[in-house]
């Protein structure tokens, strides 16, 4: 081999960093000649190996030192080599050489050229970065002075190999790519992925309260911090200080003890910072004051902690002194708890208040048990005395518990590519009694049906996350079924029930036959027609009809943002919009599994918000309910500092999106226009429909349209009535959408009811709901959305407490009728045991089915040999023709004029006769003789395979089975007379193909499968 | 008191049941259950009756317009007596007995060219449509009188549309299927006179759709595109005597999905519609007229209540045939 010296084809001054070292040998001789008599002529294939960085368009001229080999052709060409790496020539080069002397390698001097590789980085921001602005200076470097650069639309500045630009970004997750053009034409991208977070934290002083007279010179200060994250808030996602001294945090709650005092007045600020940079700041006075008055005083009790729902150590104790300092005796303390759910006890009565007398010494005290909240300080009590100046205050922290239950979180009911990974994590969540969020417990996916895998095992796992939240990404099995993969997720020792989480598989198709449709649909299953779809960042958009549906094709495979749009809706009243995020499978009709509800906005109830107006939004509907919005606080989408705000009402199942965290609210809202933003928080109020009892904390979530995900806003609390759940100080509606609240259902199996729905056979389908027996399961079948005329029926009378629950489809038009059959929706409905529900469908096609012959001479012939007649539209045509224009030989002038009606048909002897030109009657027609008979595709028919039906429902080419008709029909025909879901079946030649034929409509199936003619699956 | 007379010897006469909710009759009707045809008289005591008996299949059951009589489809008998595809059945209200009239009947030695029945319905209260099946490119028509069962008239093509009088038919021509593209020509054929297409052309028209007939079906209008010039849409006019006029349209819309329809405003002026496009032609106009949106609304005329238009009826009508509000009058 000759190492030899690159030449780069670069301008000149152009620099390369590391120049890529070439190595070219290995030669095979791919033929060989005889030219004389020592002479041979050998045709040669080299490899190159590139020793250096990666180079383009590699190519080498070769030049021979030695006067025994002769360079007859001297190039080659070896395309792009990457670094490292060795390719084979894609051409030869051929030389002379005497075979009286050894070929000697050495002699050939390699000259070698290349265009560099074109490679760029970013150099900021870092993949992850968090931003808390939307202009973002985005700043990167190329291996080669680039010609152009294009980050995310905007024209980078160019300097040498670097190149810049400032970008503006969304909130929420951001792609940043830069896509960049060499001199030479080369392209090369680069992407990170970064997160603009402008939503500020917000923190809250709850402990001491604003304007305490505090009587000891060092204080516990605990509160609130909150932001919108899809989890809690620890240290990981809040800082805060008090007055200049670190708290702890966590799950939403801070407390900082002994914060020192100066005799008088006092300012305690309290100051967070998320890991965007927002900041918040909240300060309150407190007193601290020694001049002589009757006070009550914490002794001991403060600060402590326990895990929660658990009775604290230690009592807690205050002293009652009169303005001299001399004990009180026999003072009413009143003891309350303050923040969260504890109690406390005096021994003899349980409570989350009591009164306590004082002792000889003044001393009062009660015992403790925590709340099933966890967090810092966030267990407070306080103590007073009627008459007595300040207040006595405890704070205790609790900790988390065992774990006790685990919930879905996120990643249910996915629709994936059979063999490929889902297109989202699956996630649960590990809770503890209080529903705090459990980390490092180890939870285990297993995969039970389906055949899908983890990372290529059958389990895997996996720790829970400081936020309780275990993930983990399944494969699909190798099959596609609906509902058909189910995965089990656990944790060791789990007294409830496992996590059952289902997923389905689907073929992926013809990319140009990607489709997103839907149906919109209002509160009470009505129709909206006139919404305006369309996916994000395509130009085409389109309105739901009058049954709600639309669909959107061609669509783009992969992931999709769908948007919906109340805006056009033609029923009265204003309506909203919504988003959904999909990933498109490529050939399939993607939804979103569900309708999509739409509503109008109750402006009724509505409040008008600018500098100087806000209010509070009340609902008839929903006593209790209660949005108080502070003037000048909302930012409409528009940019604009004024609008109606309003609220509504939305029904439980019918939700746009299912929220995470295992929650089925019974109380949900959508707080209108969608993504106006509220600075500050706008307090709510709801009915605490979820019966949680008073005093107990709760997460708040709102449906964050920019992250596409319910996101937990804050913790509220259940009024002491139990009538509501109120935001918590400083929490409150951040931005406008769906909003909820409420702890992870217990009250009914974490096993999610699920129905799958198969077709047995054309006519027979079957429903199995899990969980199943024992207990009565019900199934309703129905059907929707049925286009044509004759489309499948379900009977009316079936056994809805079989399982599997099986019917037999029919038509109207089954006995014997010739009508178009119909496409429908047969939808079941399972409702198990426990009362819950759940749905499936399944699209299945009717056919009206005729059937056409090619007419045979023999037909036409009487018993005697002669010709018969054919009378058609009032002509009758007997007798016979001999050597018709075009044909030799003698037919049966009827044969010849069912010839001229039909286009072909087969003589006595055999022939295949055609009709070419001259009009119906035979006499003056011209005829031609065929090899075969072809339909109007002009494609040969085949008896009992060919098919003629309306190309808009089955496409060219497509393969249909019809019940009782046959399978593997081909659609290679068509006509005028077929359409709609008709179908005419070639059954061959003569009447005798067709003898005791009834047209019927029957079920059929297509493959592949379209919408309108869809297979055994949808 | 007469119509209470016989209906009670009707009853008398044939087997009697409950009206079977399940079956989803929303008002007196006629279906078959079990290949014979019931009637579902709904009231204070809804009973069933059984009008046939016969055991032969049947389809379609159709009431009159006044409600008086009901028809249906029967299909062939075992024994094929009479070289019939079918049989159109006639039951009248207060009679026992079936009228059996055979459809796309032919001699012994004759070649039938229909395979099925594909559609059927009353013209009026006294000629029945009934269209037979040949290939996907062609059908047949037959008329026949409710009263004897005679066939009136008999014509091969495709749409069909009847008058309410049944005095004329237009359709589109006979087309054969079984050749090339080249062969076929496609024609308009009133009272069985081609007036449009076929061997009138020097060009063959490859697509002719949309056929509407005026309430007097004094005129007729389709649109139609040649196989040369599939750049163009043409929307032609004809009476009996031939083509009128035409009219080419800028548009390269897919003809089958148009609409075509007599206006409202009369004056032979016709709306046709192609996609998200209008236009009024016709009349006095001497060039295709675009509309807007709100003069297609008012410019719409329904067509012809009487007209059928083939195979676009409510499916309930095929299976379950409802009576007739104005029979009650007739009764």
């Amino acid at each position: 081999m000759v190492v030899l010296l690159a030449v780069c084809c670069l301008p000149a001054g152009s620099a390369v960093a590391q120049a890529p070292a070439f190595t070219v040998g290995n030669y095979h001789v791919e033929s060989s000649t005889r030219v004389g008599r020592t002479e041979f002529e050998y045709t040669i294939r080299a490899e190159v190996e590139n020793g250096g960085p990666a180079a383009r368009v590699v190519a080498a001229t070769v030049l021979s030192s030695s006067p025994n080999t002769i360079i007859l052709d001297n190039s080659l060409s070896f395309g792009d080599v990457p670094a490292n790496a060795r390719r084979t020539s894609s051409d030869t080069f051929r030389i002379r050489q005497n075979r009286l002397e050894a070929f000697d390698p050495s002699a050939l001097q390699w000259n070698i050229t290349f265009l560099p590789d074109f490679a760029i980085s970013m150099v900021e921001p870092a993949p992850g970065a968090l931003f808390n602005r939307f202009a973002v200076r985005v700043r990167g470097t190329a291996n080669n002075p680039p010609s152009s650069v294009v980050i995310n639309g905007a024209i980078a500045a160019l300097e040498g190999n670097e190149f810049s630009a400032t970008v503006t970004l969304r909130e929420g997750n951001n792609p940043v790519t830069a896509v960049a053009t060499d001199g030479q034409g080369a392209v090369a991208t680069a992407s990170v992925q970064v997160t603009v977070d402008t939503t500020p934290p917000r923190v809250t002083i709850d402990s001491p309260r604003d304007g305490a007279v505090l009587s000891e010179p060092r204080v516990t200060v605990a509160g609130l911090v909150n932001d919108i994250v899809v989890g809690t808030v620890g240290p990981e996602q809040a800082q805060v200080q008090v007055n200049g001294r670190p708290a702890q945090v966590a799950n939403r709650t801070f407390v900082v003890m002994d914060v020192p005092l100066s005799e008088g007045l006092n300012t305690i600020t309290a100051f967070a910072r998320d890991p965007a940079g927002n900041t918040d700041t909240r300060s309150i006075n407190v007193t601290y004051s020694t001049a002589a008055a009757a006070r009550i005083r914490v002794v001991s009790g403060d600060g402590q902690s326990g895990p929660i729902g658990e009775w604290l150590p230690q009592p807690l104790v205050v002293q009652a002194t009169d303005v001299d300092g001399n004990p009180c005796v026999d003072k009413k303390v009143i003891f309350k708890v303050i923040q969260n759910d504890g109690v406390i006890t005096d021994g003899a009565t349980t409570a989350q208040a009591l009164i306590v007398r004082t002792d000889v010494n003044g001393f009062a005290e009660v015992s403790f048990r925590l709340g099933t909240r966890a967090g810092m300080g966030n267990n407070q009590v306080s103590a007073k005395i009627v008459g007595f100046e300040g207040e006595a205050m405890f704070c205790a922290s609790s900790t988390v518990s065992t774990p006790a239950l685990l919930v879905l979180d996120a990643g249910n009911n996915q629709v994936g590519v059979v063999g490929q990974p889902l297109p989202r994590l699956l996630g649960v969540i590990v809770v503890d009694a209080g529903n705090n969020r459990l980390p490092d417990i180890p939870i285990t996916f297993s995969v039970k049906e389906g055949g899908g895998s983890f990372y290529g095992e059958s389990s895997v796992t996996v720790n829970s996350d400081s936020n309780g939240r275990a993930t983990a990404l399944l494969t699909l099995g190798a099959f596609p079924g609906n509902d058909n993969n189910e995965v089990e997720a656990n944790f060791p020792g789990n007294i409830g029930f496992p996590v059952i989480v289902v997923a389905s598989g689907q073929i992926p198709g013809d990319p140009a036959e990607t489709s997103v449709s839907g149906v919109v649909l209002d509160n009470s299953d009505v129709p909206v027609p006139g919404a305006l779809c369309r996916l994000v960042g395509q130009p085409d958009a389109v309105l739901s009809d009058e049954n709600g549906y639309f669909q959107i094709k061609p669509a783009p495979v992969g992931a999709v943002r769908l948007v919906v749009d109340g805006a056009t809706v033609t029923r009265p009243g204003a309506w909203v919009w919504l988003q959904f995020d999909l990933v498109n499978i490529a050939g399939q009709d993607n939804t979103i599994g569900r309708p999509i509800r739409l509503m109008p906005m109750d402006l009724d109830h509505a409040v008008f918000v600018d500098d100087t107006h806000g209010g509070t939004i009340t609902l008839p509907e929903a006593p209790g309910f209660s949005l108080t919005i502070a003037p000048n606080s909302v930012s409409f989408p528009d940019g604009s500092r004024s609008g109606f705000v309003s609220a509504t009402i939305v029904h439980p199942d019918k939700m746009p999106d299912p929220p995470e965290f295992g929650q089925q609210p019974r109380f949900l809202i959508t707080i209108q226009p969608a993504n106006a933003l509220f600075d500050p928080p706008a307090p709510m109020c709801m009915p605490n429909l979820d019966g949680l009892p008073p005093g107990q904390k709760t997460e708040m979530y709102s449906y964050d349209h920019d992250l596409g995900a319910f996101v937990a806003i804050g913790t509220g609390t259940v009024s002491e009535d139990g009538a509501l759940i109120c935001t918590d100080p400083g929490v409150g509606i951040v931005k406008a959408g769906w909003h909820c609240g409420g702890d992870p259902t217990v009250s009914t199996p974490v096993t999610p009811v699920a129905v799958h729905v198969s077709r047995t056979s054309l006519a027979t389908l079957s429903a199995r709901g899990s969980p199943g027996p024992p207990g009565v399961p019900a199934y309703e079948w129905t059907t929707e959305q049925t286009l044509g005329t004759h489309f499948p029926q379900i009977p009316a009378a079936y056994n809805s407490q079989a399982d599997p629950n099986m019917i037999q489809l029919g038509t109207l038009g089954a006995s014997g009728a010739p009508a178009p059959g119909g496409l429908a929706r047969v939808k079941v409905s399972y409702k198990c045991q426990n009362g819950q529900t759940a749905q499936d469908r399944l699209d299945v096609a009717a056919f009206g089915v005729s059937a056409y012959i090619v007419p045979d001479e023999s037909d036409s012939l009487r018993a005697d040999g002669s010709c018969g007649t054919i009378t058609i539209a009032g002509v009758t045509y007997s007798g016979q023709i001999t050597d018709p224009s075009g044909i030799t030989g003698t037919f049966c002038r009827a044969f010849l004029r069912n010839v001229t009606l039909n286009g072909t048909g087969r003589a006595l002897d055999g022939r295949l006769i055609k009709y070419v030109s001259g009009g119906a009657n035979p006499d003056n027609a011209t005829f031609t003789v065929v090899p075969d008979v072809r339909g109007s595709c002009n494609t040969p028919v085949v008896a009992g395979g060919t098919v003629a039906r309306d190309p808009a429902i089955i496409p060219c080419g497509g393969i249909i089975d019809l019940q009782g008709v046959g399978a593997g029909l081909i659609a290679n025909d068509v006509g005028p007379a077929i359409q709609g879901w008709r179908i005419d079946y070639f059954a061959g030649f003569g009447r005798a193909a067709v003898a005791g034929w009834v047209n019927r409509v029957v079920m059929g199936a297509c493959n592949p499968p379209t919408a309108s003619c869809p297979g055994y699956r949808p | 008191m007469r119509t209470l007379l016989v209906l009670s010897l009707t009853l008398s006469m044939l087997g009697v049941e409950s009206c079977n909710s399940a079956n989803a009759i929303s008002s007196e009707g006629v279906l078959i259950r079990n290949s014979e045809l019931w009637w579902c008289v709904l009231g204070p005591s809804p009973v069933e009756l059984q009008l046939t008996f016969d055991g032969l299949p049947k389809s379609l059951p159709k009431w009159d317009e006044r409600g008086l009589r009901a028809a249906y489809i029967a299909t062939r008998l075992p024994l094929d007596s009479d070289c019939s595809v079918a049989y159109c059945g006639v039951w009248r209200y207060g009679q026992t007995n079936i009228s059996l009239y055979p459809v796309f009947s032919v001699g012994s030695n004759e070649v039938q060219y229909v395979t099925s029945i594909a559609d059927f319905w009353w013209v009026n209260n006294s000629v029945i449509a009934v269209v037979g099946h040949i290939h996907p490119s062609a059908s047949a028509l037959e008329l026949l009188s409710a009263d004897d069962g005679r066939i009136l008239l008999s014509q091969v093509g495709l749409g069909f549309l009847i008058s309410p009088d049944a005095r004329h038919v237009v359709h589109f021509g006979e087309v054969p299927h079984f050749v090339s593209a080249e062969s076929k020509r496609g024609s308009v054929v009133v009272d069985g006179k081609t007036v449009f297409g076929g061997e009138l052309e020097p060009i063959a028209y490859e697509m002719i759709s949309n056929l509407a007939a005026s309430v007097t079906f004094s005129e007729v209008a389709f649109l139609a595109r040649a196989r040369e010039d599939p750049q163009h849409v043409e929307v032609v006019i004809a009476d009996l005597s031939g083509v009128k006029n035409r009219f080419a349209l800028p548009t390269l819309g897919e003809v089958r999905s148009g609409k075509v329809v007599f206006s409202g405003e009369g004056g032979g002026l016709i709306v046709v519609e192609l996609g998200a496009e209008a236009w009024s032609v016709g009349g006095n106009l001497l060039t295709p007229k675009r509309l807007s949106r709100p003069s297609i609304e008012r410019s719409r005329q329904v067509a012809p209540e009487r007209v059928h238009r083939g195979l676009e009826e409510n499916a309930q009508t095929s299976a379950v045939a409802l009576r007739p509000k104005r029979a009650e009058a007739a009764e």
